[in-house]
C-alpha cells in the first residue's frame, strides 16, 4: 500500500522550541489537509517565533532551560509529577493536545510526527481509531525503519555496481534496500501494549490526536536522556503490565547505547521508509510551512498559541 | 485483515445492534414529545427533546475507541457552530475530537464523567452523555442521519 503524497519537514537545526513544535503540529493537523512527516530535536524554550511570555510564577523570571515536561490532555499533575521538585527546579510543565502519558523532553529526544488523512488511509484499511493507527505506524513505519537501522549497524552496506553510491538511505537503489529490509537482526523493535520497545525496554513515548479528516501520531524517541530529568516523574499508577514495578531507569533504553551518538542514521532510515509508504515524498522548508499555514491562516505563532490546545500549566491542582 | 482489526469490527457490529435499540420517533408522533435521536458520520448522537439536545458519542464509537480514560468537556454557556469541535475523549493514548451535531450553546455538562470516564464505555447513549445544548436552528437536524442511515454507515465502516 502506498499513499499518494507525503510532505517531509526536517526540523533538525530549525531553531524552533519544543513548545513551538507542539503548536506547529497542531496547526498542521487542524488547519492543513496534507499528509506530513516531521522529525527533529528541540531546545525546550529557545523560541524562534513565539514572543509572548506566559510563565507561571514558580518558574519566573527564568525557567529551567534544560528540559520541559509535556503531559497528555488528561494528565493529572498530582498523580504524575514530583511537584515540589518541578517547582524548585523551575521546570515548565505543559499539556499537549494529544492523549497519552508524560514525557520529559530535552534536546536529546528525537521527535517524530506523522499526520495521515482519512481520504488516503481509509482505502487502505487504516481507520481513524487508536489501535488501527498504532498498528500501521508499527508495521509500516517504525518496524521497517528499525530493521534498516539494525542491518546497517551490523553489516556494511553493500552497494551493487549498478546502483548509485549511497549518501543516506534515501538514495539507495532497490536491491540494496531489499538487503536492508531483510534478515532482521539486532534488538527487536515491536509494539508492546501500546509502547514502542526494544526487547522489553521502552525507547520513547507515543501519543495520538484524531480529528474529523485524519490523525496525528507523534513519538519522542530517547536517543539520550539525563537521569536527573526522570526524577520529575512519579511512577504512574496506570502502567503497562510488562513494565512491572521497574523505575524509569530500569524500564527505558537510550538508543545511542545501541546505535551510536549520531541520530542521523535513524532519520535516514525513516526517510527511506517513508519513501516506501508514499508514491511521492516532497521535502518542504520550515519557512514555507510557517508562511502557508501558521501566518496566512492563523495569524502567526503568537496568535495561534493563544488558541491552540497546548498550554503551559500555571497551577498543579 | 488483522486479528485485532477483525476483533474490533466484531465489537463494532454488536455495538451497532445495541445502538439501534435507542428510541426513535416517527415524524407523525412528534407532537407527543417523544425524544428523537440523530447521528453524525463521526459517530456523535444528539437526542432532541423539547428544543434541547443531549449529545455524546455512540456505542459504535466507544467500542472502536477502547477504554475511555478522560473526557474533556466545554464550559456552560459555551457556543458552538455545527461541526465545530466542543471537546475530546481520550483512549489508548489518543485524544479524539468530538463535534457539535448542531449549532447551539451548552446548557448542561455531565460532570460525572470527570471522575468516571468509563461511563462512556458502559453507557455511551445513556448515562455516558457529554453535554446538553440548545438548538439554534432545527433545520440543521435534517442533514443528520436517522437510525437506519446510521446503521448502514456503521456497517460500511465495519466491512
Amino acid at each position: 500500500m502506498k499513499i499518494s503524497k507525503l510532505f517531509w519537514l526536517d526540523l533538525r537545526s530549525s531553531g524552533i522550541s519544543a513548545l513551538e513544535r507542539l503548536s506547529l503540529e497542531e496547526a498542521l493537523l487542524r488547519h492543513d489537509h496534507r499528509n506530513w512527516f516531521l522529525v527533529g530535536s528541540h531546545q525546550p524554550l529557545d523560541h524562534k517565533y513565539l514572543t509572548k511570555k506566559d510563565l507561571p510564577s514558580y518558574a519566573s523570571p527564568v525557567p529551567n532551560p534544560d528540559c520541559i515536561v509535556v503531559m497528555g490532555v488528561g494528565g493529572k499533575p498530582s498523580e504524575l509529577l514530583n511537584i515540589p521538585l518541578v517547582k524548585s527546579k523551575k521546570v515548565l510543565v505543559t499539556k499537549r493536545f494529544s492523549g497519552g502519558g508524560t514525557v520529559v523532553l530535552d534536546s536529546n529526544s528525537i521527535w517524530t510526527t506523522f499526520i495521515g488523512r482519512n481520504e488516503d488511509f481509509l482505502p487502505h484499511g487504516v481507520e481513524p481509531f487508536p489501535r488501527s493507527i498504532m498498528k500501521w505506524t508499527a508495521d509500516r513505519l517504525f518496524g521497517p525503519a528499525f530493521n534498516k537501522l539494525n542491518n546497517a549497524r551490523l553489516s556494511p552496506i553493500l552497494v551493487d555496481e549498478n546502483e548509485t553510491s549511497p549518501s543516506g538511505f534515501g538514495n539507495l537503489g532497490e536491491k540494496t534496500m531489499q538487503k536492508l529490509d531483510s534478515d532482521v537482526s539486532g534488538p527487536q523493535f515491536r509494539l508492546r501494549e501500546n509502547d514502542y520497545v526494544l526487547g522489553d525496554l521502552k525507547m520513547g513515548g507515543n501519543a495520538q490526536s484524531i480529528v474529523k479528516d485524519g490523525w496525528l501520531h507523534h513519538t519522542s524517541f530517547l536517543w539520550d536522556y539525563e537521569d536527573s530529568h526522570m526524577q520529575y516523574l512519579m511512577l504512574p499508577k496506570k502502567r503497562p503490565d510488562y513494565r512491572g514495578e521497574r523505575s524509569h531507569r530500569d524500564f527505558l533504553v537510550r538508543l545511542k547505547s545501541i546505535y551510536g551518538d549520531s541520530s542521523d542514521i535513524f532519520v535516514s532510515s525513516l526517510h527511506a521508509t517513508c519513501s516506501q509508504t508514499a508514491l511521492n515524498v516532497e521535502s518542504i522548508p520550515l519557512n514555507r510551512v510557517m508562511e502557508e499555514v501558521v501566518n496566512n491562516k492563523l495569524g502567526g505563532m503568537d496568535t495561534w498559541f493563544e488558541k491552540c490546545r497546548t498550554r503551559i500549566l500555571h497551577k498543579f491542582d | 485483515m488483522s486479528t485485532a482489526a477483525t476483533f474490533a469490527r466484531s465489537i463494532a457490529r454488536r455495538s451497532v445492534a445495541r445502538t439501534l435499540r435507542t428510541q426513535v420517533v416517527a415524524p407523525q408522533f412528534a407532537s407527543l414529545r417523544f425524544a428523537s435521536t440523530y447521528y453524525t458520520p463521526a459517530h456523535e448522537y444528539i437526542t432532541v427533546d423539547g428544543g434541547v439536545g443531549t449529545v455524546g458519542v455512540t456505542d459504535f464509537a466507544q467500542a472502536a475507541l477502547g477504554d475511555i480514560v478522560f473526557v474533556d468537556l466545554p464550559e456552560l454557556e459555551d457556543e458552538f457552530e455545527k461541526g465545530e469541535s466542543f471537546g475530546s475523549v481520550e483512549s489508548v493514548k489518543a485524544a479524539s475530537d468530538v463535534y457539535a451535531p448542531v449549532t447551539g450553546s451548552v446548557t448542561e455538562i455531565n460532570d460525572t464523567l470527570t471522575d468516571e470516564p468509563a461511563l462512556v464505555n458502559t453507557g455511551a447513549e445513556d448515562d455516558g452523555w457529554f453535554i446538553k445544548m440548545t438548538i439554534s436552528d432545527e433545520s440543521e437536524l435534517e442533514s443528520l442521519m436517522d437510525e437506519a442511515a446510521y446503521k448502514e454507515h456503521c456497517e460500511k465502516e465495519s466491512s
